[in-house]
């Protein structure tokens, strides 16, 4: 038993971390998300050049996905890496298209619910369709983004209107897809909560008022401990289940909604408070923090909500 | 990152699986819900049974596990404490007697004590011959434990000690204390304090039961009229109280949580059972709080084997007062729900209607103490916001 990542772990982590301070900063995000598509396939190429689409597994993935989320990245990084690539593992081992994927020269996108992310960027769309994933190309699709409040991730709606090549059984495909998706996607929020719990300590520690920093205060102080305390509860919970999708434990499906539940509600959370501990400026469209709500609340829609989680964690607990 | 077992630990966990099958009492699995073991009920039967698992334990090599050898310990590692924690939280095993002494004096004297005193003084605390207490909050300082109060004078070769403690668990039932106690007066609050030994054998010490919100006398006061403990009986230099007791107090509240997690994940079971026996299963809103209580006690779980695999042979960080919130929260939590889901049949405490035993009233009323002990809330939200987060000191 060892709950720490290994030194690999560790330096995937910094690579990452390293090339979005570098490529990912707050005004890039916004001058993306102020644009037509609201991502920049540019960055999604450097990091499968660093060998982000070429994980071994669950736990790399969130270890990136914490700090893409911390940054809010606008690119279909998780898209490709931990909903298509897993459901495309699933059904046809590695072909050409996971090949070409992970490169990233093809940026396949997986339809799995009504609202798709980033299906306006894809090269590919996979469909299941009659028990059957098939993949379309990007022309073979009328596909629309429709007007959402998170701008650093699309949503589209797609419809199929060209050929399809038939991939392979669905349901395994599909399943492997929402289980690495939604732990993935915790993992994503828990980085959006742990930047906003950065920016509301950052505040609190200089912003002064009567005389003394607002941190001082123990209605700023403690806001800013429940905070840690729903940030680190979500990560132990994301932590864990990375491991056990990863591991293809008994526990992975119970794991991955205790984790999904946990790290939207913290996520969203985080981000309500860091804009009431910022005060008016946080209010503001000049401040990043609705940048980071808007995020928290599409991660936490996306693949279940909190509340849906919940259920299904009723459920297999046998309740 | 590997949440399993390795071969060693995996041998571990089995040795002690079969030991725990073979020395605990027979239908020891089937009786009927007690009141949790970790307290001192002044039901004179659990105390005995208390001792002699202790004992027992002792006997068997499993008390102190991560202490030293020639301490009487086993010198394994916190992995394998949490590994027995586990195994004895299934096989549901009572709580040891000595549990000051077991997550706070002892492993204080561990870090602080002289040769002498750790020879002295841990092998009977592991064997639960010697029960500890906790001598640091007094009627006048509480949370501010830096404001102690009783004085301890240096008389040649003694401290002579007077003054009141108060919620002092165990004790009636202990021959030693942890003491806080002031020595310099001159110096400012947190500065003048000392840490001793005391042994509470002695005319100058009176132990006076005080009977809690469930009608149990689980604590007590103990006054101090000119008692007196050997100057080498001081555990740190004089002046350094403040600094051991806060090693003590990182011990309660991060070694001791890796047990809390163990009652929760109890109770949460006989919640679930409760809403079964109560037929509230289809009942959408009860199935959202049940999950909502599933998922703090998992993330407790996970914590705690955060902060283990992170600490190894070291002192638990400030990060223990964490899984303190989160452990009172969920454990508060779930004694209020049961409460909710009882309804009226909450009222009955006795007689043949009672549900589990009364055991849900218990909990319940435990439970408001939770946000008290070993920090309160506020204590230690002030801790995360300070010591964690570098947030300036609140005022």
């Amino acid at each position: 038993m060892d709950v720490t990542y290994s030194e690999e772990q560790q330096a995937l982590r910094d690579a990452v971390r390293d090339l979005l301070a570098d490529h990912c900063t707050p005004a890039h995000v916004r001058a993306v998300a102020a644009g037509p598509t609201g991502a920049d396939l540019a960055l999604h190429r450097r990091l499968a050049d660093v060998g982000v689409l070429e994980l071994p597994g669950a736990v790399e993935l969130g270890i990136v996905a914490e700090q893409t989320g911390a940054a809010l990245l606008p690119a279909p990084t998780w898209s490709v890496a931990a909903v298509a690539l897993p459901a495309l593992a699933a059904c046809d081992g590695e072909g050409e298209l996971s090949a070409a994927a992970r490169r990233g020269d093809a940026v396949p996108v997986l339809v799995l619910d009504g609202l798709v992310p980033e299906a306006h960027v894809a090269t590919h769309l996979l469909v299941a369709d009659d028990g059957e994933l098939g993949v379309a190309e990007a022309g073979a699709c009328a596909v629309e983004v429709v007007p959402t409040m998170d701008a650093t991730r699309r949503l589209c709606r797609v419809r199929v209107t060209g050929a399809t090549t038939p991939l392979g059984p669905a349901r395994p495909a599909l399943d492997a897809a929402r289980l690495t998706g939604a732990v993935t996607l915790a993992a994503e929020l828990v980085g959006v909560a742990q930047a906003c719990l950065d920016r509301a300590v950052a505040h609190a520690r200089t912003r002064e008022q009567f005389g003394r920093p607002i941190g001082s205060y123990q209605a700023v102080s403690h806001r800013c401990a429940e905070m840690f305390v729903a940030l680190e509860s979500a990560r132990s919970l994301t932590l864990y289940a990375a491991w056990a999708v990863a591991e293809g434990a008994a526990d992975a499906t119970l794991a991955v909604s205790a984790a999904k539940a946990a790290a939207g509600a913290a996520a969203v959370a985080c981000a309500q408070s860091a804009i009431q501990v910022h005060g008016g400026i946080g209010f503001t469209w000049e401040s990043d923090l609705h940048l980071y709500l808007k995020r928290a609340q599409s991660g936490a829609a996306l693949l279940g909500t909190p509340a849906e989680h919940r259920r299904r964690v009723a459920d297999l607990l046998g309740v | 990152m590997d949440f399993r077992d390795s071969q060693d630990e995996a041998a571990f966990r089995a040795e002690v699986r079969a030991w725990l099958a073979e020395h605990l009492p027979a239908g020891w699995s089937e009786r009927p819900y007690a009141r949790p073991g970790g307290e001192a009920t002044g039901d004179g039967d659990a105390e005995q049974l208390r001792r002699w698992w202790q004992r027992e334990l002792y006997d068997g090599g499993w008390a102190g596990l991560t202490w030293p050898v020639e301490y009487g310990g086993r010198g394994a590692s916190l992995v394998h404490q949490v590994i027995f924690n586990q195994e004895a939280a299934r096989a549901q095993a009572p709580e040891p007697i000595n549990v000051i002494g077991l997550y706070m004096a002892g492993p204080t004297i561990l870090s602080v004590g002289t040769e002498t005193q750790k020879r002295r003084y841990l092998p009977p605390l592991l064997a639960g011959a010697e029960i500890w207490c906790q001598g640091f909050s007094e009627p006048g300082s509480g949370s501010d434990l830096g404001a102690a109060r009783t004085r301890a004078v240096r008389e040649g070769d003694v401290y002579v000690v007077n003054g009141q403690k108060v919620w002092t668990s165990y004790g009636h039932l202990a021959r030693f204390c942890i003491l806080l106690a002031r020595t310099d007066p001159d110096q400012p609050k947190h500065a003048g304090l000392s840490y001793f030994l005391l042994d509470m054998d002695q005319p100058g010490v009176t132990v006076r039961p005080l009977v809690q919100i469930t009608g149990d006398p689980e604590f007590n006061e103990v006054f101090f009229d000119d008692a007196r403990v050997p100057v080498s009986e001081r555990l740190g230099e004089e002046g350094d109280g403040w600094k051991v007791a806060m090693t003590t107090l990182l011990h309660e509240r991060g070694t001791m949580s890796v047990g809390l997690q163990v009652m929760s994940r109890i109770t949460l079971d006989r919640l679930i059972e409760l809403v079964r026996k109560l037929d509230r299963a289809d009942d959408p809103v009860v199935r959202e709080r049940i999950a909502g209580f599933a998922l703090d006690v998992e993330a407790l779980r996970i914590t705690n084997l955060r902060s283990v695999s992170g600490l190894r042979n070291g002192v638990p960080g400030p990060e223990g007062s964490m899984a303190k919130l989160l452990w009172e929260r969920v454990q508060q939590g779930m004694g209020e729900f049961a409460m909710e889901l009882l309804g009226a049949a909450g009222q009955v405490t006795g007689g043949p209607e009672v549900v589990d035993g009364g055991w849900w009233q218990y909990i319940y009323l435990r439970g408001r103490g939770h946000t008290i002990e070993a920090g309160t809330t506020e204590v230690l939200k002030n801790i995360i916001a300070e010591r964690v987060l570098g947030l300036p000191r609140s005022r």
